[in-house]
């Protein structure tokens, strides 16, 4: 017990040593001048612009509305896409009739690129929140469904079985069988489906928007602020961790029988 | 009634109301085209192309990016991968800019790939190859870590070397995960390069669904995206069957 | 001629409080050609006892001595079988077999001409070029056993090699095994939960006892030593294996049970 507290703390330190080599060489790598000023903005200058913005906001937004338009776009879609990707995916599992009528057409979504069917979005809905809430909803929903429907699938027969033999009736056999039977599947399409909703907002406002973190990178290259887009990029970075450790961590937390089977 | 039939039965109402909504009038041909205007510009794209290029052209440029970007990522992240399962040191060393990189939206830092490397094919194959990077590392990694320890041991009572287990047991046991993590990355890799020929492009099949839209061509849109959605499956298909050749013990018993 | 000796072994799990005794103080020897049984309750140690002398868990203190000399991890002269065959899904049947002289070094031709010696004799020879997936349970345990012997191994570790078959491959394996070992002069270590399997196999059955790990006592067995005459059936209901097997049962029923 005690040598695996010793490797984790040994694995942590490593880390941060790797990490802060990694900050050093670029803070030296622009300090030196090795390479074009107007390249590679040092540590330092990316701090000053967070410090910047914080205090003066970017062309007219702050900072905290960027993050939050950023990630309510995607929090909003993919939480669209869970309400009504979860449900029907268990029910296409279930009932192979529902799946005969409708996988197919998840099927085909799936594997598309969201941002070439974003252009067509933007054709009906028009350049607003509601086509890139959309855009999130279509890229996440389909591994959402796809994932709950081979989750339920996959439930154990013998459990369904003995479930039905001490008496259980259909709704119940759902509930206390199919359901836990399928989270663990479920749980990996929503690990997979969030990266994916995040990497496509941000594409989406890197295509068209007017606030966002990807937004402020794709205006910060306009005009050649590679300290506030290597800014951005550690921003989106960052939450883009937060997603999905929160994301595994409300995994862990809800299927503590993962892994035993 | 037969789950084929409802399919085709699902289908049908699909088609039905897209000519109804069409042919009816009811919405106007720049929302949705009927089907004959698509028919049209199909045949159209396959003689005259789109803007001086054949469409084999377009559609060629996007697949040898995937190509490149995914093959390159693949192999340099599977080795490291390899090395992070197989050395703890090595491991704790990347796993911070694997676990940094992996989540980060791949379009945010083609910004500044494109700073730096131009708004050529450089800045787009470096973007796919760091995409696809990660998340081959990651099922290296895992595929090493959960090699069977029985089997490792039976390896070494038979006289097994390091080598030999690496080459024998480790490496064709990590197999499977690779894989997975391969059609995994491919799919990512897809997705961003259609994402960055439409937002930073000059030709491919992304940039011409873009460049349509510019122009309110929804037709060509249309078949743009369809010709999308068929090339992905086509990819994904293609590494599954690889797949199913190579590793053709998985989910066996 | 002894073969392998436990001098004073004990295996410790853990520490302080939380620590488990697997083996406490057990001496124990065979000599060359034994085919010696261990049987005991769950948590007797006799994985724990296999374990150290097939080199994969260090003792805590006492030693393992194979051939006069420590036991300092796995080798190919300690031949190893589990209950999962563990085979290598990726490789052929012939490969399988055929891995431990590969890996050894010994040259091509004597590799194939011992894969086929092996193969052939337990019926594998046409599933050459199958691959583990596509043999039955039995069959695959079987090639484990071949991939184990064409190591031409001094000793066999079988841990509970048949408890994973049906009853009736799993008598089929108790008269192969049994009629390998006899004709090839090997020595075998051989765990089992099966009191009956021992006796029938057995040179000698040795009954552990559990908590903390105790060798109980050891048995000379008549049994082994039979020709070809009696078959399997007329043995295991003969009056003195009966009686023998009951006598360990009785013996390993009075000892404390891991619950």
């Amino acid at each position: 017990m005690a040598k695996k507290k010793e490797l984790d703390i040994r694995a942590t330190l490593l880390g941060l040593l790797a990490v802060g080599v990694g900050v050093l060489a670029w803070q030296m790598i622009g300090t030196l001048g090795l390479v074009p000023k107007a390249l590679l903005a040092t540590p330092a200058e990316v701090w000053a612009a967070l410090i910047e913005i914080l205090h003066e906001g970017y062309r007219g937004t702050t900072l905290f509305e960027n993050i939050a338009a950023t990630l309510g776009r995607c929090i909003l879609g993919f939480l669209a896409a869970v309400a009504l990707g979860v449900p029907l995916g268990l029910w296409m599992g279930i009932s192979k009739m529902t799946e005969a009528s409708l996988n197919f057409m998840v099927q085909f979504l799936r594997p598309l690129p969201p941002l070439s069917y974003l252009v067509l979005l933007i054709l009906w809905f028009g350049i607003g929140d509601f086509s890139k809430i959309m855009l999130l909803f279509l890229t996440a929903f389909p591994t959402i469904a796809t994932a709950s429907m081979a989750g339920v699938r996959q439930v154990n027969r013998k459990r369904i079985d003995a479930a039905r033999s001490l008496g259980a009736n259909s709704r119940q056999i759902f509930h206390h069988v199919l359901l836990p039977g399928a989270l663990p599947m479920i749980f990996t399409g929503l690990r997979i489906a969030i990266a994916a909703a995040f990497s496509s907002v941000v594409a989406a406002e890197l295509m068209a928007a007017s606030n966002g973190l990807g937004w402020m990178v794709f205006s910060a290259s306009r005009n050649m602020r590679t300290d506030i887009i290597l800014l951005g990029i550690i921003l989106l970075g960052i939450f883009g961790m937060v997603l999905s450790r929160t994301l595994v961590a409300i995994d862990t937390h809800m299927i503590h029988w993962r892994g035993y089977d | 009634m037969r789950p084929r039939t409802a399919t085709a039965i699902s289908a049908a109402v699909l088609v039905a109301g897209w000519l109804l909504l069409t042919l009816g009038g009811f919405v106007s041909d720049l929302f949705l085209p009927p089907p004959s205007q698509l028919w049209d510009a199909l045949v159209d794209l396959w003689q005259e192309g789109y803007k001086n290029r054949s469409i084999w052209e377009h559609i060629g440029q996007s697949l040898i990016r995937v190509l490149v970007g995914f093959g390159t990522g693949a192999i340099v992240g599977t080795a490291m991968g390899l090395l992070m399962g197989y050395f703890k040191t090595i491991d704790s060393l990347f796993a911070p800019f694997i676990e940094f990189l992996r989540p980060l939206p791949q379009l945010a830092y083609l910004v500044i790939l494109i700073i730096w490397l131009g708004i050529d094919e450089a800045s787009k194959i470096t973007l796919l190859f760091l995409a696809a990077l990660p998340v081959a590392a990651v099922a290296a990694r895992d595929g090493v870590r959960n090699v069977s320890q029985i089997r490792i041991r039976v390896a070494q009572s038979l006289g097994a070397k390091r080598s030999h287990i690496f080459f024998y047991i480790v490496f064709p046991s990590a197999l499977a995960e690779i894989f997975t993590g391969a059609r995994l990355a491919i799919g990512i890799v897809y997705a961003t390069l259609i994402a960055s020929e439409i937002i930073a492009g000059t030709n491919g099949i992304g940039w011409m669904i873009f460049d349509a839209g510019r122009f309110l061509r929804s037709d060509f849109v249309f078949i743009g995206i369809i010709i999308v959605g068929i090339m992905g499956i086509a990819i994904d298909r293609l590494i599954l069957m690889v797949e199913t050749r190579v590793v053709h013990w998985a989910g066996k018993q | 001629m002894t073969i392998v000796s436990f001098e004073d072994l004990t295996v410790q799990f853990g520490s302080g409080a939380d620590a488990v005794l697997a083996l406490d103080h057990v001496s124990l020897s065979f000599n060359r050609g034994d085919f010696i049984c261990i049987v005991g309750p769950s948590g007797c140690g006799k994985t724990t006892l296999l374990q150290t002398l097939a080199g994969f868990l260090p003792p805590t203190s006492g030693q393992v001595l194979f051939e006069g000399t420590k036991v300092d991890g796995p080798g190919p002269e300690r031949g190893v079988v589990f209950q999962q065959p563990a085979l290598f899904p990726w490789m052929t049947v012939a490969a399988n077999a055929g891995f431990g002289p590969k890996v050894l070094g010994v040259d091509e031709a004597e590799c194939d001409r011992r894969v086929e010696r092996w193969l052939r004799l337990v019926g594998l020879w046409n599933f050459r070029n199958r691959y583990p997936y596509e043999l039955s349970g039995g069959m695959q345990q079987r090639l484990a056993i071949v991939r184990a012997l064409c190591n031409e191994p001094k000793l066999l570790l079988m841990d509970e090699p048949f408890g994973a078959l049906d009853a009736l491959t799993r008598e089929k394996m108790q008269e192969e095994l049994h009629s390998v070992w006899k004709r090839n002069g090997m020595t075998i270590l051989f765990i089992t939960h099966s009191v009956e399997e021992a006796v029938y196999l057995g040179t000698d059955v040795v009954v552990m006892s559990p908590r903390p790990g105790k060798i109980a006592q050891r048995i000379a067995c008549p049994f082994a030593a039979r020709d070809g005459e009696r078959d399997i059936r007329s043995i295991k209901s003969n009056l003195e294996f009966v009686k023998m097997r009951e006598e360990v049962l009785s013996l390993i029923w009075g000892m404390p049970h891991d619950n």
